[in-house]
């Protein structure tokens, strides 16, 4: 078992250098696909497997989501994620949860909202987990729970190897926000508000 | 013989309470039914026994609410001395709630449209006439001739059955918007005046709630109280087509328009929604945001074609007035039923 974990950290390693070695943001994809088959979410983040001197090559180009404000489109959104601590999908929730920058649309998840970790298992499925302030500050109607699960979905859809989100608060699955979408089975990547 | 006995057996028991009960009434003595009064005309009757024919009664228009009736019977305390609230036909009356003030009985009737609609009156039933016994007062509340006439442009929902479902309800607030309008209150007011235009131009229509209140229970789970908006759907037979409407919301209060959803897999569902935004955005000149597919629960688990239309933004101020004004649902509920109409027409 250690020797398998020895050998998952080296490949870990190896692959974080390559990612930061590539340009294309496909080619990042690639690498973090390949990843993400062995290693869960919260196995990246060990900071003892790495040299210090590397910490700065931890660091990944993707592209989030936030909705415009009339909430009929979604604006990509071109972020450099530190994955140092957290891994990418942490990271990745973690700059939706920082809001935008002006011009990229405007802040939607909830203010005050949690996150309490995001998983993604070998079928593709990313469960995201968030406190409970989630539903309890979300005011939206149908567009306000297009635009928020839209963003969340979308963005991290942009790895490859995930292909639905589910979410959850507090640990247990969401059924709805409030009473519109039906979230009680994955969501795919909502491509119409692209 | 039997019946002979039976027929001794209810005079003895309206002679035992008629010496018991003088000059008090009880939500007992309370009957209604919705009668016919030509083919295609009905109206509520409503039957209260009274214990003294020299009643004295009044039935007026609440001065602060148009669609109360005040019904007061003098000289009448009401038995237990409680407040006791009974459901109505829900057509032309939502329902009766009595209240004893120390001598008369007022009695609240509540329309689910203005009085000024309707046709009312209250008299006291000819004794050899009555069914329920002597000393009955009666009450009739019919629709005004004037809302009953059929469109040329919406004869074409003459026989379908419609479901429509006014978004949340009860504990479910839905958004509210900026002034503290409910949503819950826009979309039943909308879906009672679409309930009323597609009745009266012959379709069958089915409405999830008829009140302010949840369908499956207070407080339920979101997939309980959405699934029991579906069942209204599945359970309803031959139900054509099931609608739903809400009223928008968005975190950025610029957020405006109308918008149609329909379920991805459902080309029928489309046409439907395609043709009722084309209706709202012609009558009510909002920014058109068009018609997307959406994994919205009710339309994903209905059966038959379905569409979820959001009328305006609760959160966008000016909408907001918009959504809470008598005359804009008008506008938006013939607009639907034009829409409505449309889709039959071709189908």
């Amino acid at each position: 078992m250690k020797q398998i974990k020895t050998v998952l950290a080296v490949f870990l390693v190896l692959s974080v250098v390559l990612v930061a070695g590539c340009s294309s943001n496909t080619d990042n994809k690639e690498q973090a696909g390949q990843q993400n088959g062995q290693i869960t979410a919260n196995d990246q983040a060990k900071p003892e497997k790495a040299a210090p001197d590397k910490k700065a090559a931890k660091n990944i180009k993707m592209t989030v989501y936030f909705p415009d404000e009339n909430g009929q489109k979604l604006i990509a959104a071109e972020r450099t994620l530190d994955i140092s601590t957290d891994d990418k999908y942490t990271a990745a929730i973690k700059a939706l949860l920082q809001g935008p920058k002006k011009g990229e649309g405007i802040a939607i998840i909830p203010a005050g909202t949690k996150l309490l970790g995001v998983t993604v298992n070998k079928d593709g499925l990313a469960e995201v987990n968030f406190d409970n302030t989630f539903v309890k500050k979300f005011s939206g109607g149908s567009t306000g729970e297009i635009m928020l699960v839209g963003s969340i979905t979308d963005t991290l859809t942009n790895f490859s190897e995930v292909k639905t989100v589910r979410f959850l608060v507090d640990g247990k699955p969401l059924e709805t926000l409030s009473g519109h979408l039906d979230l009680t089975t994955p969501v795919t990547r909502m491509q119409n508000i692209l | 013989m039997l019946k002979k006995t039976s027929l001794f057996l209810v005079l003895a028991i309206f002679l035992f309470q008629a010496v018991c009960l003088a000059g008090s009434f009880s939500p007992d003595d309370f009957r209604y039914s919705v009668l016919r009064s030509s083919s295609v005309t009905n109206y509520l009757h409503m039957e209260f026994r009274l214990s003294d024919k020299n009643t004295k009664y009044t039935l007026q228009v609440n001065p602060e609410n148009k669609r109360e009736l005040f019904l007061t019977i003098s000289d009448t305390k009401l038995k237990h001395n409680n407040l006791k609230q009974t459901a109505l036909d829900g057509e032309f009356a939502d329902k009766i709630s009595f209240k004893d003030d120390g001598a008369n009985i007022r009695a609240v009737i509540s329309l689910p449209y203005d009085a000024d609609q309707a046709d009312y009156k209250a008299y006291m039933v000819d004794n050899n006439k009555s069914k329920s016994g002597n000393n009955v007062l009666a009450v009739d509340i019919s629709k005004k001739e004037v809302q009953k006439s059929v469109s040329p442009s919406l004869q074409a929902v003459a026989g379908h059955v419609i479901v429509i479902d006014p978004g949340h309800g009860g504990s479910d607030s839905g958004a509210v918007g900026p002034d503290g309008i409910m949503e819950k209150n826009v979309t039943l007011a909308v879906a009672q005046k679409v309930y009323n235009i597609l009745v009266n131009n012959g379709a069958t229509v089915i409405m999830t709630r008829t009140t302010d209140r949840d369908v499956y229970a207070p407080n339920a789970s979101a997939v309980d109280e959405l699934q029991a908006r579906v069942n209204v759907g599945e359970f309803t037979r031959g139900t054509d087509i099931f609608l739903s409407i809400h009223a928008n919301s968005f975190s950025s209060p610029s957020a405006n328009g109308t918008g149609t959803y329909y379920y991805q897999y459902s080309p029928q569902g489309e046409r439907l929604a395609s043709l009722m935004q084309e209706e709202m955005i012609n009558a009510n000149g909002l920014t058109d945001r068009g018609t997307a597919a959406a994994n919205f629960y009710v339309l994903k688990h209905t059966s038959m074609p379905s569409a979820l239309i959001e009328l305006a933004f609760i959160s966008n101020y000016q909408e907001e007035q918009l959504l809470n004004s008598d005359d804009f649902q008008e506008t938006m509920a013939e607009a639907i039923c034009r829409g409505i109409s449309r889709y039959f027409q071709g189908s």
